[in-house]
């Protein structure tokens, strides 16, 4: 079974929080057999929501909320019996994908619908989804994972807000990038910096997604290296402005062998933005000026 | 919503339990799909029960898919 382990700065984040993942909810995805190929019934409308990991649950659960939000076919009912007593629920088919890992997708189950009061959570995965995996829990660390039937994928969920920064850069560029990786983490710097996983695929992606999600900033390495690879440079660059909606800036552009037009070109967004440049910056000198911004908004 | 009684799939609930003791018999432990008064058929499993019922009625109708057991079982939430 692969094993994949995050920096955690708090084990006991696990204690207080749980194992929690996001997943993407919505209608079964049911295929048309009169059709080559696999084409879907129904084009598929989804909500993403945290879900708690809930060995206490011999069922999947949804909140009333979230059925009414994705407008889920019924199909029974049931009883649902919880600490309270002994309630009638209805039962809804449902698809639960993992965007943000690399598990099967689960393209139609029983969800029961019930109230979770006092859980900031509109979902509970069960022991009928659990059936489909190997669940680790390590107290002790902090971690835990998950290996699916196709022994694909393992994710241990990092808490939010758990790296200072996300790196973007071209693979081309790590003679530059290492260095200065290591002078961030010499800082005490959180780094979101895997070199292993800089060729583009959907492990990548989902491992830049969360990466993004749990940094604060995100340098953004521009060379004619990464100019040239949209493809998956425009992803990132894409989380990054969504981060920057509250109007905070939180992408650090550094131009390695590229000029302010160059970058201009590229994204209108970088204008009027002030970049720091690799022939004329020091590696303690964008260090330096990272942990200052971290101070700030600490 | 979670703890009200049953509104909608009234008629299919009702033509289960009418049925229910018969279909013990021939087809205890199958999922039964139901729309209206008409039981479509019977399945080995939720997911070729579910899939007959979407191709006959359609992704967007409600109808029941039930699995035919002696006893109603309660799930666990804790």
């Amino acid at each position: 079974m692969a094993k994949h382990n995050s920096p955690r700065p708090d084990p006991t984040d696990l204690e207080k929080f749980g194992p929690r993942l996001e997943i993407e909810v919505g209608p079964p995805i049911i295929y048309d057999r009169s059709k080559v190929g696999q084409h879907a019934l129904a084009a598929h409308r989804s909500s993403r929501m945290p879900a708690l990991i809930d060995t206490g649950a011999s069922r999947t659960v949804l909140t009333p909320e979230a059925i009414d939000v994705l407008d889920l076919p019924l199909v029974d009912y049931t009883t649902v019996s919880r600490a309270g007593g002994t309630d009638p629920v209805a039962v809804y088919a449902a698809s639960i994908l993992f965007p943000r890992d690399n598990l099967a997708p689960i393209e139609l189950l029983q969800v029961l619908c019930c109230e979770l009061p006092s859980q900031p959570i509109q979902c509970l995965i069960g022991r009928d989804i659990l059936s489909r995996w190997v669940f680790a829990y390590n107290g002790q660390t902090g971690d835990w994972s998950i290996d699916d039937e196709k022994g694909l994928a393992v994710w241990v969920e990092p808490p939010e807000g758990v790296y200072d920064v996300f790196i973007s850069h071209a693979s081309e560029d790590k003679s530059f990038v290492e260095p200065l990786v290591s002078a961030l983490k010499a800082a005490d710097i959180k780094v979101w910096y895997d070199k292993d996983r800089m060729t583009w695929g959907d492990d990548l992606r989902s491992s830049i997604d969360k990466g993004l999600s749990n940094s604060r900033f995100g340098i953004v390495v521009f060379s004619k290296a990464f100019l040239k690879k949209r493809r998956w440079t425009e992803h990132e660059l894409n989380g990054l402005f969504v981060k920057e909606r509250d109007g905070e800036k939180v992408i650090l552009p550094i131009r390695h062998g590229v000029t302010q037009d160059d970058l201009a070109k590229y994204s209108s967004s970088f204008v009027d933005r002030i970049a720091m440049d690799s022939s004329k910056n020091s590696v303690e000198e964008i260090v330096a000026n990272l942990k200052s911004l971290l101070g700030q908004r600490s | 919503m979670s703890t009200a009684p049953p509104t909608r799939l009234t008629a299919e609930l009702e033509l289960y339990e009418t049925n229910k003791h018969e279909w013990l018999r021939d087809h205890r432990d199958e999922f039964v799909v139901v729309k209206g008064n008409d039981p479509l058929g019977f399945y080995t499993n939720f997911h070729e029960a579910y899939s007959a019922g979407v191709a006959e009625y359609g992704i967007d109708a409600d109808f029941l898919v039930k699995r035919v057991v002696p006893q109603e079982p309660v799930f666990v939430v804790f």
